[in-house]
């Protein structure tokens, strides 16, 4: 059996002893085969010694539980690693960030406390999977959509507190943004509730977000500050109808009115669906069609065009421009969706495609239209999270296929964020694609478009692939390093990451000497003296071990 | 309500499993008679887009066991089916699919005390298929008659599933290669696996 780092034999053996009385014994996992079910699936230290393991874990399935859990740990110093599902794969999986933690294993809290259709939320526990409150909700008949990540195996408190998305309408798909009140364990073992919450008896905790004085629900994601073993989320009324239609633009130079008027026409939520941006011309897909794409057989490009492309500058060249306009293949394109009552949806699709006109030679195009609920075969027809439907469907598309032809084992996925303009985006293509060649990266396609899940700033997803294969990890682990610094260079940041790389990304944001880190490690400090909670994670590391680390 | 120390009682899944044992090490090997009890199935798993995958379920639908096709994603067939199952209690399963079935059935599997006792990864290399087997020694004499099926690899692997051993001894691997039947493109990697309950009696340490 491992044992933490810092703790004796003897003390960890006193502390499984005291778990085993917390929340029995049958729920404490020692054993190596038992333990190693908490390796993260897609490790990138995969067979090396550097690998982030547990040295055990336990379940607790209360609340009470997880106190007594935290109090124990503090008398013993063990450090503890909390995780909901542990299915957040890219991002990190069960695996501590602090390697020898114990696993706070919450999957048998999964109680969903309460659907409230009329006000339209929910509160759950952190065990809860999007599954499951997909299927509490459609067995009940309630009329309310749960917005969904890709895949829908994981928690809506775990997704939320690393800061997840989905694809529903603007104020859902932010799925931190759309929680409303928090229940907490605190290092110390006492619960605090956020919002109104924290007034006993509340009657709005899940209907009002920020209660009275410091709204403090931001220090709980992404950070190790607490347990949290409760949350609210705003759920989205089933809409009438859903429609999407897409907008072609003729020429490079498009993108950046495109991008403009997307922009307005977002925010003043005359489209309130998630946008999609691609290149027929460039061959950049959108998401909607990501499945198919993987899986269909793509019809073969034209040689010439192919050429073009090769000698364009990141997509841009007067032949290539001469190609598009001659052959009627539009640059861009982006497609839009309308959540609500049809005729809004068909008023509002008219009044976009009047803004979009102020491009010349513009195209429109309608794609879908739905009458909700979907029927069984509209179901499979569409891309499911768009519908609020949990899916599992993108694994599907990893296998090695004539359009996938060298699988990986995993992927690590690079997410900076970057402006919302067609500027930004040109730049990030070349700076990409630029420090892709630098750093032998192989880059999948000659122009990237970014994904539109925040309202107000473009996020990229490169996946960099794992592998089964130390040296190929190695690799790609120290190329992700130097492209993470080499979006710093530029303004761009990470919006989330993996347990390998949060020290890293952490300290690219550096304002002031890291006077933020600093702040969060005071936090820390404060909260969590002995450093039991979730060392490491997002870069903020308790004192002990940033001596340690001196 | 499924007991998680039944579930986590179990070895790494097999996709993460090194295997440290190389096929014929051990001269106790069964030999496939059918004096060993076969592990009952629940559910025989298949994707409908391939041949093999097809012949692979039809000889299990003669040997009476029950199938569910699936086209890539597993999301429905868990959802209406093995979930509720599982909720019961554990139920093996077992299947050919592309690797990204089996990935996401072998991380549900352990929410239910399930672990992947076998698998066997078919790979095109050029006009071969190699075939790598990881799973109980008792099951690698069927395993092994994969060289000599020619064509009917399918249905040698199903007869394979089909007399999977409740009793396992010790995890081998093997690799075999064989003759490609003729193909249409359809497919570069499969996998026939058996994801069976944790704790499963043991023949030798």
């Amino acid at each position: 059996m491992r044992v933490p780092p810092g703790v004796s034999s003897a003390d960890f053996s006193a502390a499984l002893a005291q778990f085993e009385q917390a929340v029995g014994k049958e729920w404490v996992f020692t054993s190596d085969e038992d333990v190693a079910l908490y390796r993260d699936a897609y490790s990138p230290f995969w067979g090396e010694k550097d690998e982030l393991v547990a040295s055990a874990a336990v379940a607790p399935d209360n609340v009470e539980q997880v106190q007594q859990v935290v109090r124990i740990a503090n008398r013993y110093k063990i450090p503890l690693y909390a995780i909901s599902t542990g299915k957040n794969l890219g991002y990190g999986g069960s695996a501590p960030v602090y390697s020898g933690s114990v696993v706070l294993d919450l999957k048998r809290m999964d109680r969903i406390l309460e659907v409230n259709e009329k006000n339209a939320y929910a509160l759950v526990e952190p065990g809860v999977s999007y599954f499951d409150l997909y299927r509490y909700i459609q067995e009940r008949g309630i009329k309310l959509w749960v917005d969904v990540p890709d895949p829908g195996w994981g928690s809506p408190i775990g997704n939320a507190v690393d800061r997840g998305g989905g694809y529903l309408m603007a104020n859902y798909r932010n799925h931190f943004d759309s929680h409303c009140g928090m229940e907490v364990v605190l290092a110390n073992g006492e619960i605090i509730r956020t919002g109104m919450g924290a007034m006993p008896g509340a009657k709005t905790w899940q209907e009002y977000k920020t209660g009275f004085g410091p709204w403090v629900d931001g220090i709980f994601s992404q950070s190790n500050f607490g347990v949290v073993t409760k949350m609210g989320f705003w759920l989205m009324p089933e809409p009438e109808a859903y429609l999407s239609g897409t907008v072609y633009a003729p020429r490079y130079e498009d993108l950046i009115p495109l991008v403009e008027i997307l922009n307005y026409v977002e925010n003043t939520r005359a489209t309130n669906g998630m946008p999609d941006l691609g290149s027929p011309l460039l061959g950049a897909g959108i998401i909607a069609n990501m499945t198919q794409a993987f899986e269909e057989k793509i019809p073969a490009r034209d040689p010439e065009l192919t050429a073009l492309i090769a000698k364009s500058d990141v997509g841009k060249s007067p032949e290539l421009q001469a190609y598009a306009l001659r052959k009627g293949v539009p640059y861009w394109s982006c497609r839009l969706c309308f959540y609500g009552a049809a005729k809004a949806n068909a008023a509002n699709w008219e009044y976009v495609q009047e803004k979009f006109s102020a491009i010349p030679g513009v195209k429109f195009e309608q794609n879908e239209f739905y009458k909700l609920p979907l029927s069984a075969e509209q179901r499979e027809k569409v891309h499911k999270p768009q519908f609020g439907i949990p899916s599992l469907a993108m694994f599907s598309i990893g296998a090695r296929t004539v359009n996938n032809p060298t699988p990986t084992n995993g992927h690590m996925w690079f997410s900076p964020i970057i402006p919302r303009t067609g500027e930004a985006i040109y730049e990030a293509n070349r700076v990409f694609q630029e420090a892709a060649k630098e750093f032998g990266i192989p880059m999948l396609s000659s122009f990237s478009l970014p994904s539109c899940y925040w309202e107000r700033a473009f996020i990229y997803i490169f996946g960099f692939p794992i592998m089964h294969d130390v040296e190929t990890n190695r690799r790609n682990r120290a190329a992700f390093k130097k492209m993470v610094r080499r979006a710093a260079e530029y303004g761009w940041g990470e919006y989330r990451t993996a347990p390998a790389f949060q020290s890293a990304i952490m300290n690219t944001y550096a304002y002031n000497n890291h006077s933020l880190l600093r702040l969060h490690e005071t936090l820390k400090d404060a909260v969590d003296p002995n450093g039991i909670l979730s060392a490491g994670r997002y870069g903020i590391w308790p004192k002990h071990l940033r001596e340690a680390k001196a | 309500m499924t007991n998680r120390r039944e579930f986590l009682h179990m070895g790494v899944a097999a996709l993460s499993l090194p295997l440290a044992a190389r096929a014929g090490a051990s001269s106790g090997i069964f030999a496939g008679g059918d004096e060993q009890r076969a592990e009952p199935l629940y559910k025989i798993v298949f994707d409908e887009r391939y041949a093999a995958c097809i012949r692979f379920a039809e000889e299990l639908e003669r040997r009476a066991l029950a199938t569910s096709a699936i086209r890539g994603d597993i999301t429905d067939l868990w959802y209406e089916d093995l979930y509720h199952r599982w909720r019961k209690g554990t139920a093996a399963i077992a299947g050919m699919t592309a690797p990204g079935a089996i990935f996401c059935l072998e991380i549900l599997a352990r929410d239910a005390g399930m672990r992947v006792a076998m698998r066997v990864d078919h790979r095109r290399v050029e006009e071969r298929i190699e075939h790598e087997f990881a799973g109980p020694a008792e099951s690698l004499t069927l395993a092994s008659e994969i060289q000599t099926s020619a064509g009917r690899w399918p249905e040698r692997m199903a007869e394979m599933v089909a007399r999977f051993p409740t009793e396992r001894g010790r995890a081998m691997t093997a690799r075999y290669s064989g003759q490609a039947e003729r193909f249409n493109g359809e497919w570069e990697h499969l996998v026939t696996w058996v994801i069976a309950p944790a704790g499963a009696k043991t023949t030798s340490g």
